[in-house]
């Protein structure tokens, strides 16, 4: 229902209010750093937001399925999930969107078109939270099993010589999910 | 305490307060997993360092010494009048920002204290305030700022961030080696008793026993004849590689974790394939048993002390010339300390290919010379058979590792060695290698498992450039030459790309010679059928 809506046309005014509450989770002197430099290479995190809020608001206008939403959060979520903050904050972005398309309706916000349409992204940014949730718990849980597997590299020679234990190592897909499949910094890059 | 409304409760600012950067405030207990467990006492007292002790940087008591702070003024007086370099480094710098996004951990944490130019400024403020005359007078205007219990506790969480990598000072206008700054900040720091684990117990092992890992010789042997039998099963060849040998042409020195740990005793292998390929009269030292050398992240001192034991081994032996292995910042020591320090080495040789007769003149001062040198003249001479179809399964590409590539200008060897011996090789973005390599976000003592997330974080960079080599050319293999990247890097893909592998270029080398006498090779050194093109993230 939100496709080609009220909230649909003002896609990019809706992102760069959006971005503004995003970043604002980062210190003054890098929140103006994360804005100007494109180079993804040379801003990751940067690039990693900018393609992926575009990801989830085109998925959340095409009323995409669960999995599809997940794998447009996953690659902030997958960034914010290392960056030492607490997960409600690491998290606080999704919010920021119920806020940003208020705004970017501005008084269209109160016509009876602009109320349904809010109420269906609202609806969509709870489910979208649910799912960015799951995937931040995927992400600690990877980081646990990576710290264990990491002193199973550096003992399994020794282990194998002394003792004649083979601790085969696992392979990255026994880790725990957090959608390898998923490009961190968004977007495509073919 | 009031109660809340729910109104008020739902008003969240997200925005972390505006603070002056001056003014210091490092909460441990919230950021762990963003520092480095102390040393143990045991450490700093076999080593003779000041104030051993049991403490956590969580605590609020340190247990420092009752007149710390004019030990750290001395320290720091006696290191101005030592080192003119820091001098300069203090007075130049004019806070440009060139060096600001420069820094990986800044671009992977946001943190803008991980900026080189702040980070720095944490031990220029200190200095502007109390060794200029500006500051002396004018203080904080002046940009001085007092040492407070505050501002040190700031210095270890900080200086302990960063993995003196000098990215940033390629950038630097002035010529500003941050990593300079920070190697005097933990000096300072070490005067206290303000040091890491990671860095401290390996420097401890490497003095009584020769290595990090404090693997006696007999053990030494164990492990390298291990995987001789390991080699054997592989090859059907049966390699006895010369241990003390006294006489020796060349003396073989790797860091410790090519003959202890995976994946580093892959590249161990494949070094014993080339010389047994080209039947080099070499010898490998249980003394002189690791290359790395971390009194890089300790003090000057330390280093020398360290490092002595190369030249003392290379003279105990009798050898002519030393060469080393794929090792980081056991290279940096060489190429810009070693001959200061314990050199000149004048009763070794100016290295000499025993087999090509190419005289390595740029090793003139240290005698010591890199495998990747060593290798590429074989190459460039035709003296190697490779079947290069054996590292068909992976499709390969290179992190420049920040020692060899910013630290003594190894680039081009390394590539002309895996474009020799594999088929499938592509470069990561020209702004991520080369002099501008993003750092593997574990060196400097950093690469230890409580230090993860801020690993995780500063290695963004690097894992960003190699998903993008990966999605655009299937890349499944990150190759490297430094034993630290070897133990972090399978950590990063593991989060952020775990679709890729990590590899020393000689084990891709030891995969494609064709030795005289083997056996036809069902698996390459890892124990993986050769044919099997399936994606090597599971190594």
């Amino acid at each position: 229902m939100l496709d080609g809506g009220l909230i649909a046309a003002r896609r990019s005014a809706l992102l760069s209010l959006w971005w503004d509450s995003a970043v604002e989770a980062f210190p003054g002197e890098t929140r103006s750093f994360l804005a100007r430099e494109k180079d993804r290479f040379q801003n990751p995190v940067g690039a990693t937001l900018r393609s992926g809020l575009m990801a989830i608001l085109d998925a959340l206008l095409t009323d995409a399925d669960d999995a599809e939403l997940e794998r447009a959060a996953q690659a902030i979520v997958k960034v914010r999930a290392v960056q030492g903050v607490p997960a409600g904050e690491a998290l606080a972005f999704v919010f920021g969107l119920k806020k940003a398309a208020r705004a970017a309706l501005g008084e269209q916000a109160e016509t009876a078109g602009g109320r349904r349409e809010l109420e269906a992204l609202e609806n969509a940014v709870d489910r979208l939270a649910l799912l960015a949730f799951t995937s931040y718990v995927g992400c600690r849980e990877r980081i646990f099993a990576i710290r264990s597997r990491e002193l199973q590299r550096r003992t399994a020679s020794l282990l194998r010589q002394t003792a004649g234990v083979d601790l085969s190592d696992p392979g990255a897909d026994d880790l725990p999910d957090s959608d390898p499949d998923c490009a961190f910094e968004g977007g495509s890059t073919a | 305490m009031a109660e809340k409304t729910q109104q008020e409760l739902l008003q969240i600012r997200y925005t972390p307060p505006r603070r002056d950067w001056m003014d210091p405030s490092v909460d441990f207990e919230a950021r762990r997993g963003s520092w480095s467990y102390p040393a143990a006492g045991k450490n700093l007292t076999y080593l003779g360092f000041p104030n051993p002790r049991e403490w956590s940087p969580a605590d609020e008591d340190w247990k420092l010494p009752d007149n710390w702070r004019e030990i750290i003024y001395e320290g720091f007086r006696e290191r101005l009048k030592k080192f003119r370099s820091l001098r300069v480094f203090l007075d130049t710098c004019v806070r440009c920002g060139a060096c600001a996004d420069k820094c990986q951990f800044f671009l992977g944490s946001g943190d803008p204290k991980n900026m080189p130019v702040l980070r720095a400024e944490l031990l220029r403020s200190v200095y502007r305030r109390d060794f200029t005359t500006a500051g002396k007078i004018l203080g904080g205007l002046a940009g001085g700022r007092e040492l407070t219990p505050e501002v040190l506790k700031e210095w270890y969480y900080y200086f302990y961030q960063c993995t003196e990598c000098r990215r940033c000072s390629v950038f630097c206008p002035y010529g500003i080696d941050t990593a300079e700054i920070t190697m005097i900040a933990r000096e300072l720091m070490n005067l206290v008793g303000l040091n890491i684990n990671w860095v401290m117990e390996p420097v401890a092992n490497c003095d009584r026993t020769g290595n990090h890992l404090g693997i006696q010789p007999h053990t030494f042997k164990d492990n390298v004849e291990f995987l001789c039998d390991e080699l054997a099963e592989i090859t059907g060849l049966r390699i006895d590689p010369p241990i003390n040998k006294k006489g020796a042409e060349i003396l073989f020195i790797v860091p410790s974790a090519d003959y202890f740990a995976d994946p580093g005793i892959f590249t161990f292998m494949g070094y014993l394939l080339l010389f047994e390929h080209i039947g080099l009269d070499y010898t490998l030292s249980a003394y002189a048993s690791e290359g790395g050398n971390f009194g890089l992240f300790t003090s000057h001192d330390t280093i020398k002390r360290l490092n002595y034991k190369m030249y003392a081994e290379a003279k105990r032996l009798g050898v002519k010339w030393i060469l080393g292995g794929e090792c980081g910042h056991m290279w940096r020591v060489i190429h810009q300390y070693m001959d200061t320090m314990n050199g000149p080495a004048d009763f070794l040789e100016v290295p000499k290919s025993p087999v090509t007769g190419t005289v390595f003149d740029h090793t003139a001062s240290t005698k010591m010379l890199h495998i990747c040198e060593f290798t590429s003249d074989l190459i460039k001479n035709g003296r190697l058979k490779f079947d290069p179809s054996r590292n068909d399964r992976y499709r390969v590409t290179f992190h420049d590792s920040c020692n060899p590539a910013r630290g003594m200008g190894i680039l081009e060897e390394p590539r002309y060695v895996l474009k020799s011996v594999c088929n499938h090789f592509y470069e990561m973005p020209d702004n991520t290698i080369r002099e501008q390599t993003f750092c593997c976000g574990g060196g400097a003592g950093l690469g230890n498992d409580e230090n993860m997330e801020m690993r995780l974080r500063g290695g963004l960079p690097r894992a960003n450039a190699v998903q993008y080599v990966h999605e655009k050319y299937g890349v499944n293999l990150l190759t490297c030459i430094c034993a630290i990247d070897r133990a972090t890097l399978p950590t990063l893909m593991d989060y952020w790309v775990p679709e890729v592998g990590v590899s020393g270029v000689h084990e891709l080398v030891g995969n494609a010679l064709i030795m005289e006498g083997e056996n036809e090779r069902p698996t390459d050194l890892r124990g993986e059928p050769i044919g099997d093109k399936e994606a090597a993230s599971d190594v």
